[in-house]
């Protein structure tokens, strides 16, 4: 099948200069890659680059080697070398990212923080809440919550708007770390049609998952990772 | 599948879209650690970048010079409009203070410098308007009152001098009487300084909200990462004079790679 995104020899080390200098290896030779509607799960053990691999692949780390390129309005886009703002156009319409943590903005509401993507890419404020809605419903974050700022909610509430903000656009590809991290069973299961739905409307998926029951799930393929030494 | 990457073009979808503001090899350089040496920089409609660095790196002297405030040393500034590119220190006096009254927009730390104490807080947003031909007194109250609501002053405050505002609310006024002409380019040098954390809170919301929603360019000075981190699409960092590291604000911020920005970015308490 066609890549949508494709990693190609990828390395990155961190270079703590005022700590003597040291350098940490954490990424080496990697080459990678996920096709429209298709899951690939990151696996491996604690320290085995995994979250390090995933924030590349959102140009969220600068890689020191390698290209990671991405299928962007019929071109593709090498986000080792793009420019910040073709990154940023890349992420309001291409590449969504679900974190494991939200990061708060004061006085926003669940509700807007929902609806951000979708106004940002220009769809009605109507159609923007609607989606918005439905998704806070399906995640059970209760309706009394969603005009409040989410700084006071519990992590696994904020968690959930996190996760309806990321799959309030239908990006065409997304990266998922450890979404249903600080969620129960019937949670996790919501996040998890979420991402069958997501597939089957041609997204490819590219995730970290610590529990092997969601895991098997969604996988369509492992992507097995041991750390770089 | 390797030739997949051929197949395509590697082409730049932005690439026909010039940047507002450019400045090329532009540099004022009083003494070693005094001013900010030669440096490019690019700034395109709806952007904002952050100019961070601690005291005395020349993030100040940086933007007086972008702003058509200080005749650089050296280099120039590019201020495109309509079709037309102006070398903002090479056109004439008239034709640059036409332009920085029109297009540009200057958020100062301390609210007082960029307000006037013994005119009403109504008066200080219309007189921009009447600066740029607005006569009919109606109007301009009511884009005033307008404003005053848009940055969150009760309009009952219209007819009171700034001097009687609290800090926070003469900074919203100072970004009201700014943002009333429609600005393209907004600067502003450590807009939320001097002010409490809850009321900090209260103005980078503001100001996040209308850079959105007037598709602003902003060039903001800052030594709080946190403040870069929730406005700027790009960030810069500079030290003692020199841009030592730019790009991506999430990049910089989360895989800093000088040693300076590594020491800035472990120097934040984590909350």
């Amino acid at each position: 099948m066609e890549p949508f995104m494709m990693a190609k020899n990828i390395s990155k080390s961190f270079v703590l200069h005022n700590q003597g200098g040291v350098e940490l290896k954490v990424l080496q030779g990697h080459d990678f890659s996920v096709a429209s509607g298709e899951c690939v799960v990151l696996s491996g053990s604690s320290g085995s680059g995994k979250s390090s691999l995933l924030r590349s692949l959102y140009g969220n780390y600068q890689v020191n080697q390698g290209e990671i390129l991405v299928k962007h309005n019929d071109a593709w886009l090498d986000l080792a070398r793009a420019e910040p703002r073709q990154i940023l156009q890349l992420r309001r319409h291409t590449l969504g990212w679900v974190s494991q943590f939200l990061r708060v903005i004061p006085r926003l509401s669940a509700l807007d923080i929902v609806m951000q993507p979708q106004l940002d890419v220009g769809i009605p404020h109507q159609q923007a809440e609607t989606k918005a809605c439905e998704l806070l419903t399906h995640l059970n974050v209760p309706e009394h919550l969603w005009h409040l700022a989410p700084a006071t909610f519990s992590g696994g509430e904020q968690q959930r708007v996190n996760i309806a903000r990321g799959f309030a656009l239908d990006y065409p590809l997304l990266l998922l770390d450890e979404p249903t991290a600080s969620l129960d069973e019937h949670n996790a299961n919501q996040v998890i049609s979420l991402i069958h739905r997501a597939k089957a409307n041609g997204a490819a998926i590219v995730g970290i998952f610590h529990d092997t029951w969601v895991r098997d799930q969604v996988a369509d393929r492992i992507y097995p990772m041991q750390a770089a030494h | 599948m390797d030739n997949l990457a051929y197949v395509l073009p590697q082409t730049n979808p932005l690439a026909s879209e010039l940047p507002l503001l450019q400045a090329e090899q532009l540099s004022q350089w009083f003494a070693p650690g005094k001013g900010f040496a030669p440096l490019d920089l690019s700034l395109y409609r709806g952007e904002v970048l952050a100019i961070v660095g601690e005291s005395g790196s020349g993030k100040t002297t940086l933007l007086k010079a972008l702003s058509g405030r200080l005749t650089p040393q050296q280099g120039q500034v590019l201020y495109r409009h309509g079709e037309q590119a102006a070398n903002l220190y090479q056109i004439s006096e008239a034709q640059r203070r036409n332009i920085m009254r029109q297009d540009f927009g200057i958020v100062h730390q301390h609210p007082m410098d960029g307000l006037r104490p013994r005119i009403s807080a109504g008066g200080n947003i219309g007189e921009r308007l009447m600066e740029v031909g607005w006569r009919h007194y109606g109007d301009i109250r009511a884009q005033a009152k307008s404003w005053l609501s848009a940055v969150e002053i009760d309009i009952d405050r219209i007819d009171d001098l700034p001097i009687t505002f609290s800090g926070g609310m003469a900074q919203r006024l100072q970004i009201a009487r700014n943002l009333v002409t429609h600005p393209k380019v907004v600067f502003m040098d450590e807009p939320t300084g001097g002010l409490d954390v809850s009321v900090q809170a209260r103005l980078l919301d503001l100001i996040r909200k209308l850079v959105s929603e007037l598709q602003l360019a902003v060039v903001i000075v800052t030594h709080d990462l946190a403040v870069a981190r929730l406005l700027a699409h790009r960030i810069m960092v500079m030290k003692q004079g020199e841009v030592v590291e730019a790009g991506l604000t999430d990049r910089v911020l989360d895989d800093p790679q000088h040693p300076y920005t590594q020491l800035l970015v472990s120097s934040v308490l984590q909350q």
